[in-house]
């Protein structure tokens, strides 16, 4: 191409013969988007671009992501004052890991969303220090104080950041603060923090004006903090974190103002998420605030509801443990529900609570569009290992509800979601109990004919409960050349390193497969930018991250699941050291038995975690994330090719951070990765 | 029965007959059409000549063209810019649309002045696809933008823009 370019520029055109500028043409290498046709013109003197419409324009750049807009505006003013500013600070997410990018030609445009502000620096950067991502902010401070006319819709803070660092929350909080009291304002900001998202919930409740607000969303800490809602008159979405709340103090008839009840019935959206898994109770309390306050009414105008409920091992939710549709019907016009997520469980021996309530649900929900099923295992310390059964199980009710609902013609996003330990321990892990829930996807897969978006955001984790299958992957999966050799380098990874045993020996025990898988799915699944806590299991970190009770990664609680594909993935990688005390040395076999003790192992730190002459870094992540595609393309994507036309209309597929679009190809149907 | 047909006359006074089916494609033509059959009041099916002065024959011929392979086509929501941003352009579409700049330009243009947003969002999204990844001299000289910023101000704009760099 810069051949190409200085040979035209340099060269007096008249000189130039199309039938020699044709083979110059041919023989360079065509980047990406520009044809033979398109080089072609740059002999004449095209037409400039800045003399199409200022509403074409506005269109092209919509489709351009970050650092192709910051080179555009240093083009040419009508683009570096105007257009590209606009678009810059309209949508912006600030986390801490960078945006994944796609590859050549994908044309996946879900990258120009939103403008990334993360802890970036280069490849290597250590993620944990955040001083990147400060000096970023600060960037963005000078940059809204330059231009005060900057406007932005939407603002996102991740969690992951660190709580303790005080410069980045308070860079954090002025950031919100300015962009509230533009004008305009801000009309969606999230903050997955907790501790910045009290401090600025304190500054929306108390300091802000209600006029300037144009906010339609808003997380809140505390059932009392409802009593402030009437400072956010456009609010449609509301989502209620409940930790530590105790319900029953609650006098509905005094301790709330009458705003309450009409912010409830305006609302479009209700997330709630209890510390306590029992979101129900919540429901019934809101219920039962509408009862008391006598307007008889139910959120009539309700598209979206999110909520957690599991029954089971504890017993401090004395006010309502089972699953109960009355609560939900109560408050609830559930044939109006578009969108449906619910993480629930029942592990209550004998107890069918969850059954029945999910037959009485789908029955009911006859304008779903949208559901994503999550399950909830509480991690028991003291029998750490559970049954196979008991995740198929809970498989059987959760794809129960799916076949049941009556309107399965008409869901256009699907997502469900396991929670299988982190490290792919389970009793009864045989190839056979694998195949009969696979049976369940494959059965019920075809019944949703208008299937587009499919998210199984933890597919390896729960394969990795299966050691045959993740055997198979090591040892006979894709047989290309490529994954001879990659697959090659991680057997002999198995062989040269070592895990800490919480469950059973409290020993290091050389590496096997369920546990590489285990933990590379972890982090992989953490691509998908809605998984929560993330900062509690960075792989960066060595000591005491994983223990018997750790589940695979959660999903963030707040958002949307099916928003998902809105959002680019994170650019994660891992090192293959850490987790579970992974190491690269013999500890087993050192005949020093200081480490064979639980106690012991803690005295294994980073330094003893990675040899100087170990290979496997950050880099050998994405050549694995390559054999895991191949490995998804032979299980399950031959499969789906074979399932037209019943599942024509899927587009994307997202398999544990890995994502897929489909395409057709001379009537077949082909999955893209997008990313691998 | 005959499929219903209209006839586009392009600026340089050129017709082209095409389906109305086809001819709805565009959603400027498809209102003229329903304004002019509410104005008409008998039955009578008489030849409809609908002028389309922005677009010169050449290019009214490619969209007629695109409008043609397109008839059955059901295109996603184009008011959901989401599920716009996630949907790639179509291969067919692709090849199409390889065709010099200036026709490329023109194209945009009669679709945007057509108002036919599935083919105006695929040649943005090829434009779009001409600008990744290219440093701001190359992106100049390709779309033949002049540089109006002194040296000094270039500075300042990449200084102003360093926040949005996630490199």
């Amino acid at each position: 191409m810069f051949r190409l370019l200085e040979y035209l520029f340099s060269s007096n055109p008249d000189n130039i013969h199309e039938e020699g500028l044709e083979k110059i043409v041919k023989s360079i290498e065509k980047p990406k988007g520009i044809t033979t046709h398109h080089l072609i013109t740059l002999v004449d003197d095209v037409t400039p671009l800045t003399t199409l419409p200022n509403n074409v324009l506005t269109r092209i750049i919509e489709y351009l992501p970050q650092n192709d807009l910051t080179n555009l505006a240093m083009t040419n003013s009508q683009f570096g004052r105007e257009l590209v500013l606009r678009k810059l600070s309209k949508r912006i997410i600030i986390k801490k890991y960078p945006t994944l990018r796609d590859g050549d030609d994908n044309q996946w445009y879900i990258d120009t969303n939103y403008t990334t502000i993360s802890n970036n620096g280069g490849k290597n950067i250590n993620i944990e220090d955040t001083s990147s991502l400060l000096a970023k902010l600060h960037q963005f401070e000078q940059y809204l104080a330059h231009e005060p006319l900057a406007q932005c819709e939407e603002l996102i803070i991740h969690d992951g950041l660190p709580t303790n660092d005080s410069p980045l929350l308070e860079s954090l909080f002025r950031i919100v603060c300015t962009l509230m009291e533009r004008n305009g304002g801000l009309k969606v900001l999230k903050i997955f923090e907790k501790p910045l998202r009290l401090k600025i919930n304190e500054y929306l409740f108390h300091q802000l004006s209600s006029s300037n607000s144009n906010l339609t969303n808003i997380i809140v800490d505390s059932i009392s903090d409802l009593n402030h809602l009437a400072n956010f008159p456009k609010l449609r979405c509301l989502s209620l974190n409940i930790e530590n709340d105790n319900l029953v103090d609650y006098n509905l008839l005094t301790d709330f103002n009458d705003t309450v009840v009409q912010t409830l019935l305006s609302l479009e959206e209700l997330v709630i998420i209890d510390d306590e898994d029992a979101s129900l109770r919540i429901l019934k309390l809101l219920g039962d605030l509408l009862s008391a306050k006598q307007c008889g009414e139910k959120l009539t105008n309700l598209k979206s509801l999110k909520f957690n409920h599991y029954h089971g091992i504890h017993n401090y939710n004395s006010i309502l443990r089972n699953f109960s549709i009355i609560v939900v019907e109560q408050l609830i016009n559930l044939s109006q529900l578009t969108k449906l997520e619910m993480e629930i469980n029942c592990d209550e021996s004998h107890c069918e609570c969850m059954g029945t309530f999910l037959t009485s649900l789908s029955r009911q929900l006859t304008n779903l569009t949208s559901v994503a099923i999550l399950e909830k295992q509480y991690y028991n310390k003291h029998s750490p290992i559970y049954k196979h059964q008991v995740y198929e199980d809970w498989d059987l009710q959760a794809f129960s509800f799916l076949i049941n609902l009556p309107n399965k013609q008409k869901i256009t996003k699907l997502l469900i979601k396991n929670d299988p330990p982190i490290d792919g321990n389970i009793e009864d892990g045989l190839e056979g109990n694998y195949l009969r829930r696979r049976k369940l996807y494959e059965t019920t897969l075809p019944r949703f004919p208008n299937l587009q978006q499919l998210v199984l955001p933890n597919l390896m984790s729960s394969i990795c409960c299966y050691e045959q299958l993740v055997s198979d992957l090591l040892w006979n999966g894709c047989e290309c050349l490529k994954c001879q050799q990659h697959l090659s380098l991680f057997d002999t990874y198995l062989m040269t390193h070592q895990y800490f045993d919480y469950k059973q020996t409290f020993d290091f025990k050389d590496m096997i497969s369920p546990r590489l898988f285990g933990f590379f799915a972890d982090v992989l699944a953490s691509r998908i930018p809605f998984f929560a806590n993330y900062s509690n299991r960075s792989p960066q970190k060595f000591v005491e991250l994983v223990s018997a009770t750790s589940p695979a990664s959660s999903l963030n609680q707040f958002e949307m699941l099916d928003n998902i594909t809105l959002m680019a993935p994170n650019a994660v990688r891992w090192d293959f050291h850490g987790f579970s005390k992974i190491v690269c040395r013999d500890f087993k076999n050192d005949g020093d038995d200081e480490f064979y003790s639980e106690e012991l192992a803690q005295f294994v730190r980073d330094d003893d975690a990675k040899s100087d002459d170990c290979y496997y870094d950050d880099e050998c992540f994405d050549i694995l994330v390559q054999c895991v595609d191949h490995f998804f393309k032979g299980k399950y994507f031959d499969w789906l090719a074979k399932q037209q036309p019943e599942l024509k209309n899927l587009q994307v597929v997202v398999l544990n951070g890995v994502y897929y679009r489909l395409e057709e190809c001379n009537g077949r149907t082909l999955a893209n990765c997008i990313y691998d | 029965m005959s499929e219903a047909t209209v006839t586009l006359i392009s600026s340089d006074k050129q017709k082209f007959q095409v389906s109305k089916k086809v001819a709805e494609k565009s959603v400027l033509i498809k209102n003229l059409i329903s304004d002019m059959n509410q104005d008409d009041d008998d039955d009578d099916e008489e030849e409809m000549n609908i002028p389309v002065p922005n677009v010169r024959a050449a290019v009214l011929q490619k969209v007629i063209e695109w409008a043609e392979h397109h008839k059955d086509t059901n295109f996603p929501d184009v008011d959901d810019e989401d599920t716009r941003k996630s949907t790639p352009v179509d291969e067919w579409d692709k090849k199409f649309l390889e065709v010099d700049q200036e026709m490329l330009y023109e194209i945009i243009l009669a679709a945007n002045y057509m108002n036919i947003r599935p083919l105006l969002d695929a040649g943005c999204k090829i434009v779009a696809e001409m600008i990744r990844g290219k440093s701001p001299d190359e992106i100049r000289k390709i779309f033949n933008i002049d540089n109006d910023f002194t040296p000094e101000e270039e500075a300042a704009i990449k200084r102003e823009n360093e926040w949005a760099e996630d490199r």
